[in-house]
């Protein structure tokens, strides 16, 4: 869809077509969906902040200046519910923890460990696919955003400095230490992979 | 930054493209000598490349609409209501029954019990959009009212008689207001969004009472992450369009 399609479908939808919003929600569901994946770790939520994101755009699309991308905008969108939903799904753990502080144990944001993907569909997964989840499980929710826009949405820094008003150096190193946190956290667990065939890196960031 | 920090931040816009030839020749060189360096520029290759897109469950745009078209109503009177004379008249008749619609309250003696009740702010506020605001209505300066085949469910007239007041107790404050627009605004902050599992326990941080004919009807509203979560007493549940800033917005 270029950007003067989009255009055209943001202002059917706003001067009323509902319908036309459609045409956005397949462009961008596979790439909103994936983010939201990533970010809350399991299928069922990721469906329901998907959606959220995409009613949250359409109510708010009269107020879209089409200065960055429409795909900007809903990543943004969507992480933000994401971010939201970890929030309120830590402080209900921690509830859950404080209980177990009365026993001497240790209470606090710690992660519990969500078991989210069935036997069958753990199974199917490869070992550093499942390391990998639980390697962003451990990252803040901030680094799991930063990284998460650049490898699933393939945003380039600048764009992301855009959507997160930062600036595009800081977006470089916040880059990086999420990468890097991720990459300790599979070596720890053991779970290094060796050197594969060299396949180029993914597209560039148009820098 | 020690060197191989430095050529591990490399490896990292490397992956991302961001490299000038002469980083990336300096960068190559040095993985091919610096094994440590190697093993994390392949883990962090391992995971970009693991982070790949997963296509959207089936069935996931119909979803989107479905949720889409019973939330289409609820936008409308806010940007109705920034409009003067008729606009915002019709804006606060809409408003009425989207508040009612969001209390939950079934227009019994109309509409008998509403068929979607799960579904409250679609109910009313859309019929008498359209069934008050042809599309060419002169100052009504909304492109986004259109003219509908949509059976009204509820007339104008008795919409407005629904909503006199509305009074929000935030604590030990408490205010009152006729304002149509005002109504109209809060109407519209507080709207159905999506179900909401079940009201949290405690006191809300605000109850909202509307005063219509036939008595009053009570609405409780919690700050949940900055998300308004609304109760109408019947232990029917929703988050609302509007987030807590709006609403404190409005009623400032």
């Amino acid at each position: 869809m270029t950007r003067e399609q989009e255009r055209e479908i943001i202002e059917k939808v706003v001067a009323g077509d509902t319908e036309a919003f459609e045409a956005l929600v397949l462009e961008h569901q596979n790439k909103v969906y994936s983010l939201a994946l990533r970010m809350v770790g399991n299928e069922e939520d990721a469906r329901d902040m998907a959606q959220e994101a995409f009613i949250r755009a359409f109510n708010s699309l009269a107020g879209f200046r089409g200065d960055s991308k429409f795909s900007v905008w809903i990543y943004r969108l969507t992480s933000n519910i994401c971010i939201d939903f970890l929030r309120s799904r830590a402080k209900k753990r921690t509830v859950s923890m404080t209980w177990a502080d009365d026993e001497g144990g240790e209470a606090g944001e710690l992660e519990i460990p969500d078991e989210t993907w069935s036997p069958a569909e753990r199974l199917e997964r490869s070992e550093t696919r499942e390391s990998v989840r639980r390697g962003l499980d451990s990252l803040s929710p901030q680094y799991r955003e930063i990284l998460l826009l650049r490898e699933i949405n393939g945003l380039s820094y600048d764009e992301i400095s855009e959507a997160l008003g930062i600036e595009p150096g800081t977006v470089k190193s916040r880059i990086f230490r999420a990468r890097k946190k991720l990459c300790d956290f599979l070596l720890s667990e053991g779970n290094i992979p060796g050197p594969g065939a060299s396949n180029a890196p993914k597209g560039g960031t148009g820098v | 930054m020690s060197r191989c920090e430095n050529f591990l931040e490399m490896s990292s816009r490397y992956l991302d493209g961001d490299l000038n030839p002469d980083e990336e020749q300096s960068l190559l060189s040095h993985l091919a000598e610096c094994p440590d360096c190697r093993r994390a520029y392949e883990a962090m290759r391992a995971v970009s490349l693991e982070l790949d897109v997963t296509d959207a469950p089936e069935g996931f745009a119909a979803g989107v609409m479905g949720a889409v078209r019973a939330a289409a109503p609820g936008r409308r009177p806010r940007r109705l209501a920034a409009g003067r004379g008729r606009a915002a008249r019709i804006a606060a008749l809409a408003a009425c029954c989207a508040l009612i619609a969001a209390a939950g309250l079934k227009l019994a003696s109309e509409s008998g019990p509403a068929a979607n009740e799960s579904e409250p702010a679609s109910f009313g506020a859309v019929s008498v959009e359209r069934d008050i605001a042809p599309a060419n209505a002169g100052d009504v300066v909304d492109r986004d009212i259109t003219g509908d085949d949509a059976e009204p469910a509820v007339s104008a007239s008795s919409c407005a008689a629904k909503v006199d007041a509305v009074t929000v107790q935030e604590g030990e404050v408490v205010s009152h207001s006729r304002d149509g627009g005002y109504i109209a605004e809060l109407a519209e902050i507080l709207s159905w969004s999506r179900a909401a599992e079940s009201a949290p326990q405690g006191e809300p941080d605000w109850v909202i009472t509307a005063e219509v004919d036939a008595g009053e009807l009570v609405l409780n509203v919690w700050d949940e992450q900055g998300e308004l979560l609304c109760e109408d007493g019947s232990g029917e549940a929703w988050y609302a369009l509007g987030d807590a800033d709006e609403l404190r917005e409005a009623l400032t």
